[in-house]
């Protein structure tokens, strides 16, 4: 079910003119939809997450886009390596143990 | 239940000021969307705002230290959940917030091409190779998929891709822009984007395969006298003509104005089912005149529906 703008607003408290602008800045991306903004609950949820790195956690407007940027990639890699875990999981036994061995050699040389 | 004193590790008599540093300092640290993966950072956080929506609030802080309210039952719920339960999901439905300077994010093409390809070349370092295929899935307009469209398509770092969406084109169906995903090194062409699109529901119309449904509201001189009425569809205003006497659930065919289909090139239908409405406010002479003419016009719709 789409979430309006207004009950955005509400929702996190937060102003409209400060909604507007994470908007414009692509910070946030509702669909629009006949002159109005339609939000799903991603949208609400990342515009909930902007408004506590703001306010709880002192990020300003400057550093705002440096901070998003690189969430989206830790998310980005979280996701990648989900997909290659799935990957090494769909991998015959013997493969798999190889795997297992060749990571602790690498973790074991890390630590020299 | 934990005191929200110890929870954000301040005095009984710390100042605002001190409280909210305090629940700043804790924030910075357990914030869920900062810990991917991590479950009991959640516990805590919540905690911690728990403690801070009590003694934040200069008023219920008082009331807190006089005994009357106690530290439980504070919590409201946080509609939408955190962020990072939508930024975990993978596959195409990822979500559409990505750090998408194409080939910023490592993805699984990059590792594969790491591992097996180009005999050990690095990436970037010359060899041919085709740009990897990116995937997001966007939102898009009831009408924009029922009658076709052109869209540019906003990414969260300012990306724009320009889409065309096909006639007819389906929920949840993917969309392959030729070109659009990441460079390619060397001579090989780029790669491709793949669009998951998510048709938003319509105020008013609702699809089903080709056929297309409303429900139209009409007066009630509309449906004993009959009327011409202009209903839209999603090509536009029609004109469409009510017999006298229509009742309520009784449904019209606007033959092929419903949604092409993309192979047969057939036309839906568009199904318009009525229902009539009395005035808003109760209305003195209909009242007077249903009186009158009820008095020698029983009729009993109930029985019709066997549930006398």
């Amino acid at each position: 079910m789409p979430i309006t703008f207004e009950q955005v607003t509400l929702e996190i408290e937060v102003g409209p003119d400060e909604l507007q602008a994470w908007i414009e800045r692509s910070w946030v991306l509702p669909i629009r939809q006949e002159g109005t903004y339609l939000f799903d609950d991603a949208d609400l949820a990342r515009a909930r997450l902007i408004a506590e790195l703001h306010r709880d956690l002192e990020v300003n407007e400057e550093a705002m886009p440096v901070v998003l940027r690189l969430l989206d990639q830790v998310y980005g890699l979280r996701r990648t390596l989900a997909e290659l875990n799935r990957a090494i999981k769909a991998l015959p036994e013997d493969a798999r143990v190889q795997l297992q061995k060749e990571l602790e050699n690498q973790s074991a040389a890390a630590k020299d | 239940m934990k005191n929200p004193y110890d929870v954000l590790g301040v005095k009984r008599d710390a100042s605002a000021e001190d409280i909210k540093k305090a629940y700043r300092q804790l924030a910075k640290k357990l914030h869920p969307d900062l810990h991917p993966g991590n479950t009991k950072v959640e516990q805590d956080f919540k905690e911690v705002s728990q403690a801070y929506s009590l003694l934040g609030d200069a008023e219920k802080r008082k009331r807190f230290d006089r005994g009357e309210i106690d530290a439980s039952g504070q919590e409201t719920p946080r509609a939408g959940g955190f962020y990072r339960q939508y930024a975990e999901r993978g596959g195409p439905g990822g979500g559409k917030y990505r750090a998408s300077d194409f080939g910023d994010e490592i993805n699984i093409e990059d590792i594969i091409s790491d591992l097996f390809g180009g005999g050990g070349r690095g990436k970037g370092r010359g060899g041919a190779r085709k740009g990897a295929d990116v995937s997001y899935t966007a939102p898009i307009d009831f009408l924009d998929a029922a009658v076709g469209a052109k869209k540019r398509l906003r990414l969260s770092d300012g990306k724009v891709l320009d889409m065309t969406i096909p006639p007819g084109t389906a929920d949840r169906q993917t969309l392959r822009l030729k070109g659009q995903g990441g460079p390619g090194t060397g001579n090989a062409p780029a790669g491709d984007a793949y669009v998951e699109v998510h048709v938003q529901p319509h105020a008013f119309f609702t699809r089903k395969d080709n056929d297309i449904h409303l429900e139209l509201p009409i007066t009630l001189q509309e449906a004993v006298l009959g009327a011409s009425l202009e209903v839209p569809t999603v090509h536009g205003k029609v004109a469409m003509k009510i017999p006298a006497g229509s009742n309520t659930g009784a449904t019209l065919r606007l033959k092929g104005k419903g949604i092409t289909d993309r192979k047969s090139k057939q036309s839906g239908d568009q199904y318009v089912k009525l229902k009539v409405v009395l005035p808003d406010k109760p209305d003195e002479d209909l009242k007077s005149f249903i009186e009158g003419w009820a008095k020698s016009h029983g009729y009993d719709p109930r029985r019709k529906a066997g549930m006398t």
